[in-house]
């Protein structure tokens, strides 16, 4: 009896060994990352496991390297670009999809532009080049550096449509009835309306379309043409030859820019969040 | 015809005069409304009362011009306007939800009509400064709408939608959210604004008790239906039919027969009530509905009494409810002033007669 | 009345016309090309790349039976049959794994107080959206056998030798896993987030251990989640084409590399579109089951 009387609150949601769990797998997932930055910082000049000491000597060698230049050049074009198509067309299609009537055909619409999440990125990239290979030989249309945009365009739409959507569909539609009755036409009511309400979703849609252009691989590989190389590739291109302590400071400059964005992104979203 | 409209809105500060004809809605199979025909006549209170899922608020966002209708037209001062979007009604709305802009000040919001309608910016400030004044907001007017209570947020909704002098303020539910001390308050607020600025209202609730308070004219709806039209007076002392009855206040009803003299009434025990003389109500099956407070109880039997028994005293403060059960399972709520000696010696179980008067009683069909 | 209607009427075509653009651009760039590629399954080999407009079976065919280079036959072959097993063992481990490391994670995350989810949430999602390649890349450095884990075990004097880590079917899944976990958690994160622990303090009251509560109340609370997990690892992992290619070194192929391979160095593209079919219908497959399990969340994207 005393014993039950004396025994502790138990927090229920507590399960055994759960903690533990979590925080190893927090350390997996930035192990990888943490090594390549530290030793990006390592003055051995073999990639061995060694560490000697502090060095800038291999961010000096990537800042030299003209050819990283040029790829870091072409990728922010890239991402530019098809992020700004991207997030002017998601805005337009989610205002289209939640902007203030159910019509026929939406449903359909809305699965058509998520589809480009449904389908492996292999399978994306292959048919990307087909399309542009057979338009090619057939037509003689050729796109040059258009080809890698409109493909980088055609997987953002749906990464900056989603956020905008959901932020759309968190608004209500009482806002812009409370500015159409307040004698503000439909130009206006988005203006001073429906636009600055939904510039945290916008944000955050253009940031996302961002990261994954910037970040993109594979659809890059076997779309670009000849001249046409980015970031990813061009470290593609590298590590193909030999892994070289270069490459290290090479990755930990990508990983910073997709870090930095994602923090900005979510700080801006939690902003938001706590002003309501 | 539309650059009229608000002309005259904006140059004779008189309220309009709205005209419901015939008005049906359905959303897909289901009528929300159905043939509504009503007048809501110049710098009228006039109130949409039911409960909830009525067509009322359907009706109020018709006359805003959010929802369109499926049969029939609306008027304001004789001139259509259903085809009007609306930005270009003269008509502003007090949204249940208030609706207020979350990213503007409290000054902005409520110059934001002004400022869609091209009103010049020194107008627009010293409007704005009247607006919030009326509403004792005048020192909130930098403030973001988020750092307002409820009941703050509540007063500038009202101002943003008077400040462009509209000849119609339609009021949704507005004050559904405050809490009962706020919203007596608002209620009488809202009753000196309408009378000041001249400016017809229409209120949505589905609270009768804030609908008679407030009312110049009130109409009771049910599914869809307009059941009756009236002064808060009409409709409380002659419901036209049980439901309207039920619906305002507390009504008892007792079921029966009225003769064909149409002055005795037959309950189903077989008792005889003298009744007032009734306009329209036939002979045979029959409800006869009276409030509890024109009941009374009565030591013993006399004329229009009928036999019970108390079963329970509930005290309201001012006044008691008694609870009744008569003969043939009937049961009946008094209402006694607790002024009135006695009522604190009531007894459960007491045997007790209640008095039906003959002058407050009214005959319903069926 | 008529009038109103038109502003109806107004207001869905403004409505189609915004909608339009992002739809006729997924349609021409990402639609279009995989009906290409579709038709292109059914068609013959060119000799350096593409196809001959001739239709033909052949592509689907060989993915199970090979020609006999003398007679013509058809034999029965299982190399491509078994890269697709292989792919199918290599995911559904890497998605189990997943959820074992998973689940629990996201369960301490949604139990944290409410000022710390947030953080947890962030901690998750920064390598979910940093760059695939650099992690890979990330991974190949530290297993290598001059790597930091090998010389950390043999500095450590637990093995003598580097493990082989680095091009075996191990390296593949773990860096699988490690690509991939974020979309396991984040979902049944969201899915036990939103569920109210006093309901378990109710079923604590009712003397169920721990394990049992585990079991009957919050199993069924994540269950979505865990679906809409496994879904999102195990897609993605089974269409997987960077991680073989880093971590396989070629040598342990996945159908993505085996896709990439006829319409690169093979040159085989009707080969490749039929490999892709067969991957595709696969995927389609599972997105339809997910979602006739959980509609609600599919409406999510």
């Amino acid at each position: 009896m005393a014993d039950l009387a004396q025994r502790k609150p138990i927090d229920v949601r507590r399960q055994a060994g759960f903690g533990t769990i979590a925080i190893a797998c927090v350390a997996v997932l930035y192990l990888p990352i943490v090594v390549i930055i530290l030793y990006s910082f390592n003055s051995a000049s073999s990639l061995g496991a060694n560490f000697k000491g502090l060095t800038l000597e291999w961010y000096r060698l990537v800042f030299a390297d003209a050819a990283f230049f040029e790829a870091t050049w072409m990728s922010l074009v890239i991402a530019t670009c098809a992020t700004g198509i991207a997030t002017v067309l998601a805005t337009m299609a989610a205002l289209g999809t939640t902007r203030k009537r159910e019509w026929t055909g939406q449903r359909a619409a809305f699965i058509m532009i998520n589809s480009p999440l449904m389908v492996p990125e292999i399978i994306t990239a292959i048919s990307l080049l087909v399309f542009f290979s057979s338009l090619s030989t057939y037509t003689g249309i050729e796109f040059g550096i258009g080809k890698l945009i409109l493909s980088h365009t055609v997987f953002c739409i749906p990464f900056a449509y989603l956020p905008i959507r959901a932020r759309l569909e968190g608004m209500g539609l009482d806002l812009e009835q409370a500015a159409a009755d307040l004698y503000a036409r439909p130009r206006d009511t988005f203006r001073y309306v429906t636009l600055p309400l939904l510039a945290p979703g916008i944000g955050s849609g253009a940031a996302l379309a961002f990261i994954v252009s910037f970040d993109d691989f594979t659809i890059s590989q076997f779309v670009a043409g000849p001249g046409e190389t980015t970031l990813p590739l061009y470290i593609w291109s590298r590590i193909r030859r030999t892994l070289t302590p270069e490459l290290n400071a090479m990755c930990t400059l990508i990983l910073l820019v997709s870090i930095a964005l994602i923090v900005v992104g979510f700080v801006i979203a939690n902003r938001r969040k706590s002003e309501k | 015809m539309r650059q009229s409209v608000r002309q005259e809105a904006a140059q004779t500060g008189r309220g309009g005069a709205l005209s419901v004809e015939a008005v049906t809605k359905w959303f897909g199979t289901y009528r929300a409304l159905d043939a509504v025909s009503l007048e809501i006549r110049s710098n009228e209170f006039f109130t949409l009362l039911g409960p909830s899922g009525c067509g009322k608020t359907t009706l109020l966002r018709m006359i805003a011009g959010f929802e369109s209708s499926s049969e029939g037209r609306i008027l304001l001062d004789g001139n259509p306007i259903s085809s009007l979007p609306p930005y270009e009604r003269p008509i502003n709305t007090v949204f249940q939800s208030y609706a207020l802009f979350p990213h503007m000040t409290v000054a902005a919001n409520v110059g934001f009509g002004l400022k869609m309608q091209g009103r010049a910016e020194a107008e627009i400030a010293d409007t704005v400064r009247e607006m919030l004044r009326l509403v004792q907001l005048d020192h909130l007017a930098e403030r973001k709408v988020a750092q307002l209570s409820g009941g703050q947020q509540q007063r500038v909704a009202l101002a943003r939608a008077l400040a462009p002098r509209p000849k119609v303020l339609l009021l949704d539910e507005p004050l559904s959210a405050l809490d009962l001390k706020l919203r007596q308050a608002m209620q009488i607020e809202l009753k000196r604004l309408q009378r000041e600025l001249g400016i017809s209202f229409v209120f949505v609730t589905h609270d009768q008790e804030e609908a008679l308070t407030m009312s110049d004219r009130i109409a009771v709806m049910s599914e869809g239906r307009l059941l009756q039209v009236g002064s808060p007076e009409d409709i409380y002392e002659r419901p036209v039919n049980r439901f309207v009855a039920d619906f305002i206040g507390e009504t008892n009803f007792i079921e029966g027969t009225l003769d064909k003299t149409g002055s005795v009434f037959t309950t189903r025990t077989g008792a005889k009530l003298r009744v007032g003389k009734q306009g329209d109500a036939d002979a045979g099956e029959a409800t006869l509905a009276i409030r509890p407070e024109q009941l009374h109880l009565v030591k013993s039997a006399k004329q229009n009494t009928l036999p019970g028994a108390i079963e329970s005293v509930v005290y309201f403060g001012t006044d008691s409810h008694v609870y009744v059960r008569c003969d043939g399972g009937l049961n009946l709520v008094v209402r006694e002033q607790n002024s009135r000696g006695g009522v604190s010696a009531l007894r459960e179980g007491q045997p007790i007669h209640v008095e039906v008067p003959a002058d407050t009683s009214r005959i319903l069909k069926g | 009345m008529a009038a109103h209607s038109d502003i109806v009427r107004q207001d869905l075509k403004t409505q189609r016309r915004l909608t339009l653009p992002s739809v006729a651009v997924i349609f021409l760039f990402g639609l279009v090309p995989l009906l290409i590629v579709m038709a292109y399954s059914f068609m013959k080999p060119a000799v350096y790349g593409g196809v001959e407009p001739e239709l033909s079976l052949e592509a689907y065919v060989s993915f199970l039976f090979q020609r006999d280079l003398f007679d013509d036959t058809l034999v029965f072959s299982a190399d491509y049959l078994l890269i697709f097993l292989r792919t199918a063992l290599f995911a559904m481990v890497a998605t189990l794994t997943c959820l074992l490391i998973g689940f629990p994670t996201a369960y301490y995350m949604a139990t944290r107080p409410e000022s710390q989810r947030n953080r947890w949430v962030l901690l998750i999602t920064i390598p979910f959206w940093s760059n695939l390649l650099v992690r890979t890349i990330a991974i190949l450095f530290i297993i290598r056998d001059d790597g930091p884990i090998n010389a950390g075990l043999m500095a450590l004097g637990i093995i003598d030798a580097p493990l082989p880590i680095l091009f075996s079917n191990t390296a593949i899944v773990a860096g699988l896993f490690y690509s991939f976990l974020p979309f396991m958690i984040l979902p049944i994160y969201s899915s036990i987030e939103r569920f109210d622990f006093q309901l378990v303090e109710a079923g604590y009251d009712l003397y169920a251990r721990r394990w049992q509560v585990l079991r009957h109340i919050i199993l069924p609370i994540a269950k979505p989640g865990i679906i809409t997990g496994s879904v999102l690892v195990f897609i993605p992992a089974f269409g997987a084409y960077v991680t073989p290619l880093i971590l396989g070194g070629g040598n342990h192929m996945m159908i993505g590399d085996l896709i990439a391979l006829q319409f690169r160095a093979a040159r085989n593209w009707p080969l490749g579109a039929a490999f892709s079919m067969i991957l595709m219908a696969f995927v389609l497959i599972l997105l339809i089951l997910q979602i006739r399990k959980n509609p609600r969340e599919a409406l999510h994207g």
